[in-house]
């Protein structure tokens, strides 16, 4: 399959306008593939490391394609769909998720960012904040995991990742500031800034 | 640096690229699709693409001589699905094994909140991430109500289900109402569908039954609320991955989960493991490995950190320190944060001779107090810092505390009690060392001294539950505040320290019948700032 002339054919193409074509022409999907797996599969290889990622970018993006017909056309940007799948099938990954989590802030090495790191000098260990914030992100449940990362790692608005974990937008704010005064908790962090920060907002 | 930049910082080595892989796996999907065929993709490996049963027979075979121990263990507890049949007169539906173990589960014992217990659970799982062992055993620890929990390494935890167990009093009574109850604590909305209900009542339930020792009631209560999920089937003649005997609840998978079970003991019910496992369908990307987690021993224990048996129910000095972690996790507005070593402090002491204010850096490397009227300022080697006062007299070393260099290392123990006996081994002038005199001197220290006591303050609040003969009593100190003391049955040295009796934060300490009270405290820009 060449993908070349696909992205030339629809480039203005917004992703449901993508999705729409794709249901006569399915090759068209590719294009939101190619638009959108390096984002996805960041967030993947940040929670779960790069082994188990290919599989779930693969899954997320094949399952996306099984279930393009009921793809709401209205929403033309599909990355809180995407994201909303990648962390379902993240989810079935949740005691490996939390063991790496745990493995960081025991040891200090992260297997996660091993590949990653080139130079052997470079690879030194985890500060010691990273420790703590890895102990604290095990601890979380994984609904509150799930809308904190999300807010950190996918660049997506509040609202759209309340549709990407299908709740109401409400959710996911009260969600996140659980999920932060966790953190702070673990992480023993009274940064006085932090704090009026978020008294003002 | 607040949490969300943290986060936003965290692992942030990865790349921003999809790899070959996952490339070359998402084309061969869609390559079968643009066609119209349902063809699976060339497996990566074979195993994982055949259905969980025979995965397992195949597994075994190959690694006859290897692993096959570990995996003859675990291929009898899953025989293929479409094995209908069940042993002759022994028909078991998912009513009858909930109304069983319901009955067993009546005769547990009565283990209190508070109370530790120590569990040490095996873990199997077909595919784990790279660097980790296809089988896990760990040992961890926590409250029986799940609230708070203790990892080797000085690991504290807050569970999530505290609150749920807050109402478990308060539960509904009948199953289905149960069923309800926990479906609608996911799922507050009315619209979710009887598949997320089904899901969101099972999965709650496996919560609590693998993170709680509940009350008898309660356990038995969930267990008929397990028999009365619409889809739910019994299983029995299953072995979980200790090679232990079972029977066994299964939600069918869904849309939204995979096959998912909780394994009892065949014998007497008590619960033995959780384990998730999807065959493949022909959608080989979408199986889940099949994974377990077994708990083979629950041992109540004096405390985190301790293996050694002990029902004997938590002290009032436990409990207390208990709340004050959920106190401490509540409010993160007290105290000063962990602030660099070099960050200066401003110390307000009251004592029976009057007030006294201290300037500090939060290593306590250097201070500085008025004297006639002059601001003076030493170092701890300076000639002048021989009439000081230093607020972190004996103990370790701000340099044990919180070593320098990117690898975090502490030199102090992680948990409680080898913490208390390490600290009891400096010298603070008492002589009571038998009743961790020196200890309990060495904590009033770091408290009133160091603005950061390395390894998790809860461990150090625990240290001071394990001393011998502590007791704790609610009063009022010589400022008027509302404080819990800690009492030690000591004859000489620091025989109390005192915590606010709502924010749990260090509010001073008792010496030779005197309270030494910190009346506040405050990050400063340097000597003789006010905050």
């Amino acid at each position: 399959m060449t993908t070349q002339g696909l992205a030339h054919a629809v480039p203005e193409a917004d992703d449901a306008t993508v999705i729409q074509l794709s249901r006569d022409e399915p090759e068209h999907f590719t294009v939101l593939f190619r638009r959108h797996a390096p984002h996805i599969q960041r967030y993947v290889v940040r929670r779960l490391g790069a082994d188990a990622a290919d599989d779930i970018v693969a899954e997320t993006f094949l399952l996306a394609f099984r279930q393009r017909d009921s793809y709401d056309l209205a929403r033309a940007d599909a990355r809180p769909w995407l994201y909303g799948i990648a962390t379902n099938l993240i989810g079935r990954h949740r005691r490996a998720e939390i063991r790496l989590y745990r493995a960081l802030a025991r040891t200090g090495a992260d297997p996660v960012t091993e590949p990653f790191t080139d130079r052997v000098d470079d690879r030194v260990s985890a500060d010691h904040a990273s420790r703590r914030l890895a102990a604290a992100l095990a601890r979380l449940s994984a609904k509150l995991r799930d809308t904190m990362l999300l807010a950190a790692w996918s660049d997506l608005s509040y609202e759209e990742i309340a549709m990407a974990l299908g709740v109401p937008t409400g959710t996911v704010r009260s969600r996140l500031s659980r999920a932060r005064s966790k953190l702070r908790q673990t992480l023993g962090d009274v940064d006085p800034s932090a704090l009026d920060e978020e008294s003002q907002s | 640096m607040n949490e969300m930049d943290l986060l936003t910082r965290f692992r942030a080595e990865v790349p921003l690229r999809v790899s070959p892989h996952a490339e070359e796996l998402f084309h061969a999907g869609m390559g079968d699709h643009s066609t119209e065929r349902l063809v699976a993709p060339a497996p990566r490996n074979l195993l994982a693409r055949i259905r969980m049963p025979w995965r397992l027979a195949i597994a075994a075979g190959l690694a006859a001589g290897l692993a096959a121990g570990l995996l003859i263990a675990v291929q009898p507890s899953r025989p293929p699905r479409l094995t209908a049949v069940q042993p002759s007169g022994s028909v078991l539906n998912a009513k009858l094994l909930a109304d069983r173990a319901a009955a067993a589960a009546l005769t547990g014992p009565t283990v209190p909140a508070g109370q530790w217990v120590y569990q040490r659970t095996v873990t199997y799982q077909a595919s784990p991430p790279a660097g980790f062992p296809a089988r896990l055993t760990q040992g961890s620890w926590s409250t029986a109500d799940g609230s708070l929990s203790y990892d080797t390494g000085g690991v504290w935890g807050y569970g999530a289900d505290h609150a749920l167990y807050g109402k478990l009093g308060s539960l509904p009574q009948n199953p289905i109402a149960l069923d309800r109850y926990l479906a609608k604590l996911s799922y507050p909305n009315a619209n979710a569908t009887q598949t997320n209900k089904d899901v969101a009542a099972f999965s709650t339930i496996e919560q609590l039954l693998s993170t709680a020792i509940l009350p008898p009631s309660v356990n038995a209560a969930l267990y008929r609320a397990l028999g009365d999920i619409p889809t739910i089937e019994a299983r029995s003649h299953v072995t979980d991955v200790d090679g232990r005997a079972g029977v066994a609840f299964v939600l069918p998978e869904t849309s939204q989960s995979a096959n998912l079970e909780i394994i009892l003991d065949a014998s007497n019910y008590s619960y033995l493991a959780q384990a998730a496992w999807e065959p493949s369908n022909g959608s080989p990307n979408s199986a889940i490995p099949f994974q377990e987690t077994a708990v083979l021993t629950t041992t109540l224990v004096s405390g985190p950190g301790s293996v050694r048996a002990d029902s004997a129910p938590p002290s009032p000095a436990e409990l207390t320190v208990e709340q004050a972690a959920m106190a401490l996790q509540n409010n993160q507005q007290a105290g000063l944060g962990v602030p660099d070593p070099s960050q200066w402090i401003y110390r307000k002491l009251g004592t029976s001779g009057g007030t006294q204010e201290v300037w500090a850096r939060a290593d306590d490397t250097e201070q500085a107090s008025y004297v006639n009227g002059t601001l003076v300022t030493c170092v701890r080697s300076a000639s002048c810092a021989s009439g000081t006062r230093w607020l972190t007299s004996a103990g370790p070393a701000f340099a044990v505390v919180d070593p320098p260099g990117p690898r975090f290392v502490p030199s102090l123990p992680y948990d409680p009690q080898p913490l208390l006996d390490k600290l009891n081994t400096y010298r603070t002038g008492c002589t009571d060392t038998a009743g961790y005199c020196n200890a309990v001197g060495v904590i009033a220290n770091m408290f009133i001294g160091y603005a950061d006591v390395g390894i998790s303050s809860l461990t150090w609040y625990f240290s001071l539950a394990d001393v011998p003969g502590v007791t704790v009593k609610d009063i009022t100190d010589a400022a008027g505040r509302g404080d819990v003391e800690f009492s030690f049955p000591l004859t000489g040295g620091v025989t109390g320290i005192l915590f606010d009796a709502s924010t749990y934060q260090f509010a001073g300490y008792v010496k030779s019948g005197g309270q030494t009270l910190l009346l506040q405290q405050a990050n400063v820009s340097g000597p003789g700032v006010l905050p």
